[in-house]
């Protein structure tokens, strides 16, 4: 049976609603908890300028995920409104996937806020702090990508695509290169920089590496897919609005394994720069953002297809 | 074939051109919502009909209007009456 309009306009109101409720405890958090002494000497910085910086990032982070939760409640309408389709349920699983990461984004801060107000109380409490928000950050990639990948293999499998080997080889090699660098600086940075990630070396290859890596394989599988799906796909106008919405699941996914790969190799170095600091969070979240909103607008677009 | 296929049938081949996996549902909608008919019992007399109802809905899709004259000629075509299309009378004009 298909949704109705107001059914429709109920959920589209409480996605959103959640995305206020979300930012408003944050920056209600942020406010009320005061940073820890280890915060400030990180970023050599005042507790006034720390404020200050903090605001500054509070507004970016207020954009992301709006466009993230937008990006995410358009997918979700498009895909109530095909849901019997023999797209339908590839569909339901991108949108699905979109929405772990648009929550996992909040999820995840207003997590490592609170866990880091505890550890400031109670500093035995911080190894644990570490670990616990360092698994998160792997699950939220693990479960949305692999919900994104369901989707757009069985959109291949419907349109009866295979990737070329040459995509595959290309895959392959853009992996090996994160993979090998990406291992190389955390098990460096868990040698040299008072072991941040609080794990000794085969529990950090096992449990945090190793699904990292997998998580972004997934990841570059499903680019490429959706990338595929997009190209071979007929119909003129269908064609170019499913260019945008590909295009934005792409630049997600790859924007969120840079996030991913920045935050835990870099932020997680006990001396590090402000400056350097947003200088690698900024352009990311600008483009993850961008990728977001070409999502919205995809979605959009595609779902008048369907009501006109 | 193009003789088994019927009127309905080749509305949504043409459509395929244009909007690819919506084309069906998106002919089915126009003929249901529009001419108030089952989309497989559209006859030639409803395609004038239904051709002024795809030119609508195609122009709120793209402002491309040279997809959507191709479009329409495409299903003025169906008609057998090309020479009356208003892709031409424009053309003309």
């Amino acid at each position: 049976m298909r949704t109705t309009n107001g059914e429709q306009m109920l959920r589209k109101t409480s996605t959103m609603k959640w995305y206020l409720v979300l930012l408003v405890i944050t920056i209600v958090l942020v406010i009320a908890i005061p940073p820890s002494p280890g915060t400030i000497n990180k970023y050599h910085i005042s507790l006034t300028e720390y404020r200050i910086l903090i605001s500054t990032l509070i507004l970016p982070f207020a954009i992301i995920w709006f466009s993230a939760f937008y990006a995410y409640n358009r997918m979700r309408l498009y895909s109530n409104e095909i849901q019997h389709t023999r797209e339908g349920k590839a569909f339901k699983n991108i949108s699905d996937g979109i929405g772990v990461l648009a929550w996992g984004l909040a999820i995840t801060t207003i997590l490592s806020i609170l866990f880091g107000a505890i550890a400031n109380a109670h500093s035995g409490f911080t190894a644990t702090q570490k670990v616990i928000i360092g698994y998160f950050d792997i699950l939220v990639p693990l479960i949305g990508f692999t919900f994104i990948g369901n989707g757009t293999r069985k959109l291949n499998v419907i349109a009866k695509l295979r990737p070329s080997l040459v995509g595959t080889r290309m895959i392959v090699f853009v992996f090996l290169v994160i993979g090998v660098f990406y291992t190389h600086l955390v098990v460096t940075n868990s040698a040299h920089s008072q072991n941040p990630y609080y794990l000794s070396l085969y529990w950090l290859l096992l449990t945090f590496i190793i699904p990292f890596l997998y998580a972004w394989f997934i990841g570059l599988l499903c680019a490429n897919e959706i990338r595929l799906y997009a190209q071979s796909i007929k119909g003129i106008i269908y064609k170019r609005v499913l260019i945008q919405l590909a295009a934005g699941i792409a630049i997600v996914i790859l924007s969120s394994i840079a996030s991913q790969f920045i935050s835990s190799v870099y932020l997680t170095k006990h001396s590090i720069a402000v400056g350097s600091a947003l200088l690698f969070i900024y352009p990311v979240l600008v483009i993850e953002a961008i990728g977001y909103g070409l999502i919205a607008y995809g979605a959009r677009w595609l779902k008048r297809i369907e009501e006109v | 074939m193009d003789t088994e296929l019927t009127l309905y049938d080749k509305v949504v081949r043409i459509t395929n051109v244009y909007l690819g996996p919506a084309a069906e549902r998106f002919v089915s909608r126009q003929v249901r919502n529009h001419l108030h008919k089952e989309p497989q019992a559209i006859s030639e007399n409803d395609l004038k009909d239904l051709i002024d109802w795809v030119r609508v809905a195609v122009s709120l899709l793209t402002e491309n209007s040279e997809i959507v004259d191709e479009y329409i000629e495409q299903l003025v075509i169906l008609t057998g009456n090309k020479k009356n299309s208003r892709y031409n009378q424009t053309e003309q004009g």
